[in-house]
């Protein structure tokens, strides 16, 4: 595989990413909310894919759940590209607006994420896959709130990184702590509330005394 | 194991419970701290480090998850202490106090983190952790609520928030970041991510009712 011709590299990725789709899909159909790691083979069974197929793409378990987290964060990714695209002027309906699409991104791939951080619990590495992912949303967000500052739009007394690390964390269990278990109408609020918090840490007006009264 | 001191032959088991406890809880740690994680952590190390008797473990410890369990209601009843110090600083509370507190309890968990991390991530599979995480982060997310309610009547936070959702959704920050990104950091990088959080939970909470 490693001497393959670039060709054969790139139909390999694609097969994979094919895959990947297809058992995203058969954890999203499961009734449990939890499968465990030993019924890998029930859940192949299910996504369409011969057994002795998958296992030539993925010959490794872990390497399998790290490719299921880049994937995931693909769409998220996509999802916080609306977030960015409200920077110039940002309104509290357009922000509701880009939670709203990080939280559905979330919601179509939430037994996915589910089996994501099963794994995270039990592989380094897929904890450490899962950290860097983070960590580039982490990286998207604090670019966000530079170039907000700049434009005026955000407080100037807030430090990029830090900010966008507390915020980044503060979405992911959000989404899966608090919206995955979640009804529609405790999705709302839940959404209404993560909105006015990022509203006022980032988009508010007032900024804070230095010290105390 | 006799002659230990305390008033009186008649300690509880309560007592000797929690007297055992404060023997293993450093082991615990420094083979946590040794990058050993939970599960690898046998009952001989446990019992030949702290010289506590197997059968003395065992006959307060039904099983090693017992025993992470109890270490970790101490630490979370150490949480909740330093929880209750932001929540009393009432009118007091400004950006620089609730820096303070926060650094205070950052620094004082870091000894605890690895073992609440281990806590946290094995919930996810094993439901007597997962009950345990639910009633600590439960319980300071509702003790937040309250403090939330109270101070929106008194006009000092945002009125336009839901209490009960907004207590989780900054309960939950606080944990992630705690063990995803605190933990990890040292010197000014860990500095700089404390005055963050102070400077996210003010600006959050608190600063849209200071009118300015």
């Amino acid at each position: 595989v490693e001497t393959a011709h670039p060709a054969a590299r790139s139909k390999r990725a694609q097969k994979r990413a094919e895959m990947l789709r297809a058992i995203s899909a058969a954890y999203e159909q499961l009734d449990d909310e939890q499968m465990p790691e030993t019924q890998l083979d029930r859940l192949v069974e299910q996504a369409g894919i011969a057994r002795s197929t998958f296992y030539v793409y993925f010959p490794d378990r872990v390497d399998l759940y790290i490719a299921l987290t880049t994937a995931a964060f693909e769409e998220l990714t996509t999802a916080g590209a609306y977030w960015w695209s409200i920077g110039e002027r940002p309104t509290l309906e357009g922000l509701r607006e880009a939670i709203e699409h990080l939280v559905d991104a979330y919601r179509s791939r939430r037994l996915t994420v589910g089996a994501i951080l099963d794994a995270a619990s039990r592989h380094t590495a897929v904890q450490l896959a899962l950290r860097a992912e983070i960590g580039r949303f982490v990286e998207a967000l604090s670019e966000h709130i530079v170039s907000g500052q700049r434009g005026g739009t955000i407080s100037a007394e807030l430090d990029p990184t830090p900010t966008a690390t507390w915020l980044a964390w503060m979405l992911e269990r959000s989404m899966s702590e608090l919206v995955g278990p979640a009804d529609v109408s405790e999705t709302d609020r839940l959404v209404s509330t993560i909105t006015s918090l990022v509203w006022n840490v980032l988009y508010a007006r007032p900024t804070a005394p230095l010290e105390g009264p | 194991v006799t002659g230990a001191k305390g008033s009186g032959p008649a300690r509880t088991g309560v007592e000797r419970r929690a007297e055992i406890l404060d023997r293993l809880l450093p082991v615990v740690r420094r083979e946590l701290a040794r990058g050993v994680t939970f599960s690898d952590i046998s009952i001989e190390t446990l019992t030949r480090e702290s010289g506590v008797a197997r059968s003395t473990f065992y006959s307060h410890f039904a099983d090693k998850a017992e025993l992470l369990r109890a270490c970790a209601d101490g630490v979370a009843a150490e949480t909740e202490a330093s929880a209750e110090r932001w929540f009393r600083l009432g009118d007091a509370l400004s950006l620089s106090e609730l820096r303070e507190a926060l650094g205070d309890a950052v620094r004082r968990y870091v000894r605890d983190a690895p073992l609440m991390a281990a806590v946290y991530d094995g919930a996810r599979s094993d439901a007597g952790l997962r009950q345990l995480v639910t009633g600590i982060v439960g319980g300071l997310a509702d003790r937040l609520a309250d403090h939330i309610a109270e101070e929106q009547r008194l006009g000092r936070v945002d009125q336009s928030l839901h209490p009960r959702e907004t207590a989780a959704v900054i309960t939950w920050m606080y944990e992630r970041t705690q063990h995803q990104a605190l933990l990890f950091a040292e010197g000014e990088a860990l500095d700089r991510l404390i005055d963050a959080g102070a400077t996210v939970t003010w600006r959050a909470l608190y600063a849209p009712a200071q009118g300015g």
